[in-house]
């Protein structure tokens, strides 16, 4: 890793303060994050609770209905009381029946020579034999007939078992009786229910409430603190200004892959960073996100909350929590776990519970989960991956990893997300969606959107502003049609004459 | 979430059986038995039997946390004979020398040492990568196979360590620590409930019954322990690690975290295993902890499919507990042992070549050959369906 | 510590270097070609030396060189077989899975081994050797001394891996080795017969591994544990010299030797340095890896995202 060897004091005064500093931001997103996972643990709850009790009530009322059915059966005229038995046992005969006859038929087939050794249709088999035929034609008739016969009985049986007027009456009471009782026992029982679900879910919230109290003041103070070390702090980042590179480069050995760079991202818009094959573009982006440390510039930052941050003071796993999120060139989606896990892996820093709590699985580390799956899934509804959640994404279609991806960067919160050549390796069909998801995304959750892209369609068509570069070098900045109509643009992508070059380098 | 409430109810059997503890507790239901047919005087219980599941059950401990660094964060080691080692002679002399020292402090004093190492090795980690980290890892347990054949004082050389007695069930040796004093206070205590008076009055084979007891509640117990981390977000950070460092970094994933943690499972585990090793059997030789130990560790966790904690014990049953346990109990076997060990090298070979999941891998294999079978039955009694 | 001194343990080192640099020669042409760190490369190497052995004290009228030559033969059989039999088949697995792999092959080497050949009772009889001699001679004005096998193992070493390094840079197989080694698949599709290169890879290892072999055990009682060392420090060797490339970790088999000697040297490390030469090497030579963590001659790998 190449370390910043430059540290400038311009943005963060000294260094202690600024490191102070930084471990305010931290340590305050880390209580938001507590305080916000708190407030969503009581409303699934809550959820939770109600669908445990409609389940609970449905399961008690089926058992008091039981008797009640029989009952009923009782009171019932013989042709309903039969036809409702048979109902019941119909099924099962016709399973065995049916079976009965395959074996027949799969018999009289073998007999016939029209079957493989294996069981199967010879591909040229004729019609079995009339003879045959009718003999299945016989059991199919005797079937039908047994199905009458258990009607018959099943009906002889309910006359038989008909109650005399006076046991009638007293059933019928006794049926009215239970059908009250059984209201009864379920009003009780509901009421019971919500009485304890209410005070299970008043202890919670209490639980919760009180953490999001203390987590709360703690956040105060800290919020408090941090404005006191504010006077410390000079940004430079217009109000509309999301991203703003200021002299980046990026050296390999001699090679300079980034020259000098400097461009600005506003809040909400989509930015291109276009340029020929080799240009830096990916460099760009892992400067931001550190997967390089620049060898020189600054990439300042204004988060979701309006804290200006210089990028180069944190570490690369640090980027995610500050609301930057990319996507990969060629899709990096974690092929062991399942798509939901995938995102969850996305949610990683949202996970506040210690090593400790996880060993023994406790109560905060399920009810965690909880909470991060369901917004896992609200994420998955948006992007249209519901359906395939549960699958690992080895061997799902590019465009699907593609969605995933984006989902990640959803369920990350993401405020910038970084999209590396997103439209790379997609037919046209695909691109037209991901295009659309793209700026649907935009418009829902009010990023901004900063992408490289090869498929100049799309970016002259997604983009509100471009930058080109090439050999690390700004060409360009400017709208779609600006850069559209840049003579050095369109040079860079299509080579110069040597006469051309020759003035330029006079 | 929904759906869970609304599905079908289950019985309470189907749905403890589907939990995922059952299987682990299962196995430790097996292994108790075994021990209490022995103490009823079952005459096929050898304690050489069951001596041999108890080499498997120390094994399969140091086989949990390999699983977590290979199969998790998809690190290998080949240091873990040396790790378990340090853990086994590190009680050794604490039992023999100091033994004023209660057995806590022991497993302790041998985990914290797996600790330090744990965080050494997963420094060198993020610097070294890959096979060379495992080769690195092979040097460092060269010099501590040096170590335990060198340091008379500490190991007693290649002679071996040896303790006396079981460490605990017998405990009040000294009584002038104040470490002791605790252990005193609460066992003597314990000592008054009548049904724990006979622990405290144990001869020799009764304390390695109670060890052996000890040893399956802290196995099924680890199993477990091991398991919620593997589903939690730590487990999943470490996957995400191993199948791609990059897309982990960028989802905040802290490489230098979960890999100290990788590594500190490992060392902790191999060195508490160690403890566990020289408590229940008392003695230890260097020769127990050349490269061949680390590379069975790795061929029990392979052969179990490297994620699944039963498929490692199974695993560590194949590589560690075949001879023991079964085959030196036939004729043959017995006089010709090199039999065994190039079975088991061949069993290693054909699992890795042909299932390369594991035995889970098998399992499933089994699983879908019944099936079908069923399949090709059902079609040539009842034909095709129309 | 003299200038005498240090000149004679590197020349104590020579016999050394020359057979830990054919044990790691093998290693590493296994790695290249095959993606797998072999397991069995000492015992391949030792199951050759016991064929010298066997040879030598079976048809005493035959030549020493012959039953080298013959050791030899045996060692390549079983790398190939190995290659054939087991590694080509196992392409798609993980490199753990193929180093297991190799750990099944070494169980089964190490229990074969002495049942094959105990019966014939070599296990603890004196082999033969070209010479027992000391070579003494004068330089600078300093008396210097070196058994001459073990001079005789270094020249033989120097010439068996010149050799080596000739084929892979002027001959057709040396070509396809390369080719193997950047990447196996593309190799294949321009018409490199990959089969032929690796199985000859992996023999040719064993058999340059049995002349080192040869020369550890050469005049001794021999035991399956020959070249357990040599494994070790073969291994470590590449890692130090740098797995990239076939000459460095040549250079890593150069170096351990040399910090193996002085650290079994008495006037440097004290009295018990005998004791604790295995663990001062390892030590030294991890520390070293530790300083360069892409071997001494490794380039630097930037991860692209």
């Amino acid at each position: 890793m190449y370390m910043a060897k430059k540290t400038d004091p311009r943005y963060f005064g000294d260094k202690a303060a600024a490191r102070e500093r930084r471990r305010l931001f931290e340590e305050i997103e880390q209580l938001e994050g507590e305080i916000r996972l708190a407030g969503d643990t009581v409303t699934l709850l809550e959820t939770q609770r109600r669908e445990r009790r409609e389940h609970k009530l449905s399961l008690l009322e089926a058992r008091l209905q039981r008797p009640l059915a029989k009952l009923g059966l009782a009171l019932a005229s013989p042709q309903d009381a039969a036809q409702a038995l048979l109902q019941k046992k119909l099924p099962g005969l016709r399973k065995a029946q049916r079976l009965a006859y395959r074996k027949l038929r799969q018999d009289l087939r073998r007999k016939e020579g029209l079957l493989d050794r294996e069981g199967r249709m010879l591909p040229d088999a004729k019609d079995i034999s009339p003879a045959a035929r009718q003999q299945l034609n016989d059991l199919t008739a005797e079937q039908q007939h047994e199905q009458d016969r258990m009607y018959t009985e099943l009906l002889e049986k309910a006359r038989a078992n008909r109650l005399s007027d006076k046991n009638r009456l007293a059933k019928q009471q006794r049926l009215q009786q239970g059908l009250a009782a059984k209201e009864q026992r379920l009003l009780h029982k509901e009421e019971a229910l919500k009485k304890a679900d209410g005070a299970y879910l008043k202890a919670q919230e209490k639980r919760q409430q009180a953490r999001i109290d203390r987590l709360g003041s703690v956040l105060k103070e800290k919020q408090a603190q941090l404005l006191r070390s504010e006077s410390q702090a000079e940004h430079h980042l217009p109000e509309d200004v999301c991203l703003r590179l200021e002299g980046l480069s990026m050296a390999f050995g001699g090679l300079k892959a980034v020259d000098n760079l400097s461009f600005d991202v506003k809040q909400g818009e989509i930015f291109g960073l276009i340029g020929p094959n080799g240009a830096g573009k990916t460099t760009v982006f892992n400067c931001i996100t550190q997967f390089y440390k620049p060898t020189a510039g600054d990439i300042i930052y204004r988060t979701r909350e309006g804290n200006v941050l210089r990028l180069n003071n944190y570490d690369v796993h640090k980027i995610i929590t500050k609301g930057i999120v990319r996507t990969f060139q060629n899709v990096e989606v974690i092929g062991e776990l399942s798509i939901l896990d995938n995102l969850l892996i996305a949610a990683h820093p949202q996970y506040l519970s210690s090593l400790g709590q996880q060993i023994f699985n406790t109560r905060r580390v399920r009810q965690e989960e909880m909470v991060i799956k369901q917004r896992a899934n609200r994420v998955l509804e948006y992007c249209g991956l519901s359906a395939i959640k549960d699958l690992p994404p080895v061997g799902q279609p590019y465009g699907v990893l593609k969605r995933v991806e984006l989902a990640r960067t959803l369920m990350a919160g993401a405020n910038l997300i970084i999209l590396d050549e997103p439209a790379a390796g997609l037919n046209d069909q695909e691109t037209v969606e991901l295009t659309r998801l793209i700026r649907q995304i935009q418009k829902d959750y009010g990023v901004t959107i900063f992408l490289v892209e090869h498929n100049m369609g799309l970016v002259m068509d997604l983009c509100d502003h471009i930058c080109a570069i090439s050999f690390g070098k700004k060409l360009a900045y400017g709208t779609p049609q600006q850069i559209q109509n840049d003579q050095l643009v369109q040079d860079a992508y299509l080579g110069t004459s040597d006469a051309q070059e020759l003035e330029v380098i006079a | 979430m929904q759906n869970t409430f609304h599905a079908k109810p289950e019985s309470a059997i189907r749905r403890a059986l589907k939990h995922p503890f059952a299987g682990f507790i299962f196995i430790g239901i097996l292994l108790l038995s075994l021990q209490v047919l022995s103490i009823m005087g079952a005459g096929f219980v050898k304690s050489s039997m069951l001596n041999g599941f108890a080499s498997v059950m120390v094994y399969s401990i140091v086989g949990y946390g390999f699983t977590f660094l290979l199969g998790y964060a998809g690190l290998a080691s080949l240091g873990t004979a040396g790790f378990v080692g340090l853990g086994a002679y590190i009680a050794g002399y604490l039992i023999r020398e100091q033994p004023q020292v209660p057995y806590l402090g022991v497993i302790l004093a041998a985990v914290l040492v797996s600790v330090v190492l744990g965080v050494a090795v997963g420094f060198i980690s993020l610097r070294i990568e890959g096979i060379f980290l495992a080769i690195v890892t092979l040097g460092l347990s060269e010099i501590f196979y040096q170590i335990f054949n060198n340091w008379l004082g500490f190991t007693n050389g290649s002679m071996g360590s040896s303790i006396s007695k079981y460490p605990i069930f017998q405990l009040f040796q000294n009584p002038d620590s104040w470490l002791a004093a605790i252990d005193r206070d609460l066992f003597s205590k314990l000592a008054q409930v009548p049904f724990l008076q006979a622990i405290f009055d144990m001869k020799t084979i009764d304390a390695r019954r109670s060890f052996y007891i000890l040893l399956v509640l802290i196995t099924v117990g680890l199993m477990m322990l091991t398991y919620n981390l593997g589903k939690s977000s730590t487990g999943r950070a470490m996957l995400a690690m191993k199948n791609s460092s990059s897309a982990a970094q960028a989802m905040g994933i802290s490489l230098l975290k979960y890999r100290l943690l990788a590594f500190l499972m490992s060392t902790i585990f191999a060195g508490f295993a160690g403890a566990m090793f020289m408590s229940y059997f008392k003695f230890s030789t260097p020769t127990n902890y050349t490269i061949i130990f680390s590379l069975n560790i790795l061929a029990a966790v392979l052969i179990g499919g490297s994620k699944n904690l039963i498929g490692t014990f199974l695993g560590c049953l194949i590589v560690f507990g075949l001879t023991p346990i079964f085959l030196q109990d036939i004729p043959f076997f017995r006089d010709n042992s090199w039999v065994i060990n190039i079975t088991i090298g061949s069993i290693i070979i054909l699992i890795v070549m042909f299932y390369p999941g594991g035995l889970v891998q098998l399992g499933q294999r089994f699983k879908q050959a019944f099936r079908q079978l069923a399949a090709k039955r059902r079609l040539y009694v009842y034909g095709e369906e129309d | 510590m003299t200038i005498q001194d240090i000149l004679q343990t590197i020349l104590n080192s020579l016999p050394m270097i020359g057979r830990y640099a054919l044990v790691t020669m093998g290693i590493v042409l296994i790695f290249r070609t095959t993606a797998t760190t072999n397991f069995a490369q000492g015992l391949i190497a030792t199951v050759g030396t016991f064929a010298v052995t066997w040879a030598a004290l079976e048809w005493t009228a035959l030549p020493l060189w012959v039953c080298l030559l013959l050791g030899m033969v045996v060692a390549f059989v079983i790398g190939m077989l190995v290659d054939v039999a087991l590694i080509r088949r196992a392409r798609h697995i993980t490199p753990s899975g193929k180093q297991m792999i190799t750990m099944g092959v070494m169980m089964i080497l190490v229990n074969v081994t002495p049942v094959i050949f105990n019966s014939l009772v070599i296990y603890n009889t004196q082999g033969r050797s070209f010479s027992q001699g000391i070579h003494q001679f004068v330089f600078l004005g300093m008396n210097f001394n070196i058994t001459e096998m073990g001079l005789l193992g270094f020249i033989m070493a120097a010439v068996l891996l010149s050799a080596t390094f000739a084929a892979l840079k002027y001959t057709k197989w040396g070509l396809g080795v390369r080719a193997t080694a950047a990447n196996e698949t593309v190799a294949q599709m321009l018409g490199v017969n990959t089969r032929v290169i690796t199985a000859f890879s992996w023999a040719l290892a064993g058999a340059l591994a049995t002349v080192g072999g040869f020369f550890t055990g050469a005049g001794a009682p021999l035991s399956v544990t020959l070249m357990g060392n040599a494994q070790v420090f073969g291994f470590l060797a590449c890692v130090l010299g740098g797995f990239g490339s076939f000459p460095a970790p040549i250079l890593g088999a150069v170096i351990i030797p040399l910090v193996y000697n002085f650290a079994g040297n008495t006037s440097i490390m004290g009295p018990n340095a005998g004791m604790w030469q295995n663990a001062v090497t390892f030590l030294v030579v991890l520390l070293l890896i530790l300083i360069f963590p892409n071997g001494i001659l490794g380039k630097k790998y930037i991860r692209k995202v």
